[in-house]
């Protein structure tokens, strides 16, 4: 190992400088949800697990959370194990799945709005051939919700997976055929665990990203079922109710940490156990 | 054809594109065989044994295994083991769960499979590193492992991939003993691949010499040594002397050569049917040990004069460097042959051999 000297310690700084605006942001959110007029008070938190459609919005979000996530990694595994395995064309691939980005979330949102709204490209489409009478409810609809966050966050799995892919040479597939392996034999027995590292990062991802998104299920989902970072959005815009807001920043971040916390245990011994493959 | 032919390949041809990297390739390989495919890089070595494995399809010929056509049965129908060039073991797995990897596949009950591995490992010697992660392995340990792993499953044909290529010279020798030996304890058909022909020397039964995707001579060690067919051949394997000459005459298994150097002819055997009429061009190999230099070369039917270029002392043989009629030859002796005093470079000397020592190549 290289040594270096003492000095070289304030390089840390800027990082040290972010993680503590983090934890001041992180204290001020705590702070602005459980004291009032200054003391500890929880009654909020309480208040809002006591009410049935509260309850069920942050049902209604942990399940979309991983229905989106859950999706995203049966649809990204294929294509990053294309992307993985195509010697050629592995960069315009990879220019394909990231090039969604170059485009606002907004306006990718929008562009299903104009596909699955009432007089959007489908229902336009279907009255027209006389299949149905009245527009179809595509909008405002938890499945629509799901497909939205699956449109928008399927690169970020699809990049994990790839990464961990690429690092298992083909000639361990090869290798498991030679010895009897059918595909899906080697894909259990081989792929599957050498690449589960790289889900496990791409399910975390998906999974934050997904359960606290906002513009999505805002805009795909309405102001009906709304689910708990439209709700925090709500709060702060409409209702200017800071402490409510703050209550519900603190759910999401508990429920974030309890999906991420066994998952990142998980990943640490996996990599432990392959770090010199 | 004998009917212990394990497998044949039959003007197997594979191009890629506007490349043939392999071209009209016929073998037959006996069982229990050990067989070299020797040759340089890109000579199509590795695509025969990758379309053996399964991995590549031929594009033209067919691939017959134990009398049955293979070419359109996928790699985990065949039962061919394969050892790769890089190893590839499960990185996941440690070296008991790697050699198990083939008999969990195949259903093999849980104490059958633990009985069956260890007795492989013990084969290996490597009896007591069964619970070693694969990453805290030598070099050498995990060719073991790598061996063991496809030698489990008892297929009846193991492909080896340049095994040994990432290993120092000592384990690479130490190996070679170890596979060879492997190879007669479990009765296995080996293909074995490999650019060093003195592995290919010291291991094979026979050897398969491939040049440009063809195979330019299949036979015993000894006869690829002793008697090339080709100019490549014998150059590949070896060092050689490639002396050019006339064809004079001509019957079925002699011809007669004029060199350049003198008007006299001289008689050589023919042991391969090689295509040559009276005033062809054709080269003649004559092994550097088999030309004598100085007092001992005076005697012989096919001698000419040159100079020392220069001596290499090299242990137990000593090689010298002769300009002769405009051509450079290459000779060795054992360092104690009194003939080799006083060849200071830039000496006049004479070189000669016997024509039953040399043989026309292609």
């Amino acid at each position: 190992m290289m040594r270096y000297p003492r000095w070289s310690l304030l390089f840390t700084l800027p990082a040290g400088c972010l993680i503590g605006l983090f934890l001041l942001g992180l204290g001020q959110l705590l702070l602005s949800a459980f004291f009032v007029d200054g003391r500890w008070d929880a009654s909020l938190l309480l208040e809002i697990l006591a009410r049935p459609d509260q309850v069920a919005m942050l049902v209604r979000t942990i399940v979309i959370a991983l229905a989106t996530t859950l999706l995203s990694l049966l649809l990204g595994y294929p294509v990053a194990y294309l992307i993985a395995r195509s010697e050629h064309h592995r960069n315009h691939l990879l220019l394909l799945v990231i090039l969604p980005w170059l485009v606002s979330v907004v306006v990718r949102t929008y562009g299903w709005m104009v596909i699955l709204g009432p007089k959007g490209l489908i229902n336009s489409a279907l009255q027209w051939s006389g299949l149905v009478d009245s527009p179809l409810p595509f909008m405002y609809h938890g499945g629509t919700v799901v497909l939205g966050l699956v449109h928008v966050l399927c690169p970020f799995m699809i990049l994990a997976i790839l990464a961990a892919l690429l690092k298992v040479e083909p000639a361990l597939e090869e290798a498991s055929m030679s010895l009897g392996g059918r595909p899906f034999q080697t894909f259990l027995r081989v792929l599957l665990p050498l690449s589960l590292p790289g889900m496990l990062t791409g399910v975390m991802l998906v999974w934050l990203m997904s359960v606290g998104a906002i513009v999505t299920p805002l805009m795909l989902g309405g102001l009906k079922d709304t689910l708990i970072g439209s709700e925090i959005f709500q709060q702060v815009l409409h209702f200017f109710d800071y402490r409510k807001a703050a209550t519900f920043a603190s759910l999401l971040m508990v429920v974030a940490i309890l999906g991420v916390l066994p998952l990142q245990w998980l990943e640490r011994r996996l990599s432990l156990q392959l770090r010199d493959a | 054809m004998s009917q212990d032919v394990i497998l044949s390949l039959q003007n197997v041809t594979r191009r890629y594109g506007a490349d043939t990297a392999v071209d009209r390739v016929s073998l037959d390989i006996q069982r229990g065989e050990f067989v070299t495919l020797l040759g340089p890089s890109g000579c199509g070595k590795t695509t025969i044994l990758r379309m053996v494995a399964g991995f590549v399809a031929p594009t033209e010929g067919d691939v017959i295994y134990d009398g049955r056509r293979i070419n359109d049965l996928p790699p985990y129908a065949r039962n061919i083991g394969l050892v790769f060039q890089n190893l590839a073991l499960f990185p996941h797995l440690n070296a008991f769960e790697n050699v198990a990897f083939g008999l969990r596949l195949a259903g093999v009950a849980a104490a059958e499979r633990h009985h069956r591995v260890s007795e492989m490992l013990a084969l290996v010697g490597l009896a007591s590193l069964g619970q070693r992660p694969v990453h805290q392995l030598s070099g050498g340990q995990r060719q073991r492992v790598a061996l063991a792993r496809s030698l489990v499953t008892r297929p009846s044909l193991l492909l080896l991939d340049e095994p040994l290529s990432a290993l120092d010279l000592k384990l690479r020798r130490q190996l070679q003993v170890e596979i060879k030996r492997i190879q007669q304890q479990t009765a296995t058909t080996f293909i074995f691949v490999t650019h060093d022909q003195e592995e290919a020397l010291t291991m094979s039964d026979r050897i398969a010499v491939m040049n440009r995707g063809r195979v330019e001579q299949f036979a015993a060690a000894r006869t690829i040594y002793q008697r090339p067919r080709t100019a490549f051949v014998a150059g590949f394997v070896g060092d050689t002397n490639l002396v050019p000459g006339i064809v004079t005459e001509r019957s079925a298994d002699h011809v007669c050569i004029r060199h350049g150097w003198s008007l006299m002819e001289h008689r050589y055997r023919l042991h391969h049917p090689i295509a040559c009429g009276v005033g062809a061009d054709i080269a003649v190999s004559v092994r550097p040990e088999c030309v004598r230099i100085a007092a001992p070369a005076e005697t012989l039917p096919c001698r000419l004069d040159g100079h020392i270029v220069q001596t290499e002392f090299g242990g137990p043989l000593v090689t010298t460097t002769v300009r002769a009629a405009g051509h450079t030859f290459t000779v060795r002796q054992t360092s104690g042959d009194p003939a080799l005093l006083n060849l200071a470079p830039g000496s006049l000397t004479q070189i000669g051999w016997d024509p039953a020592d040399a043989v026309i190549v292609e």
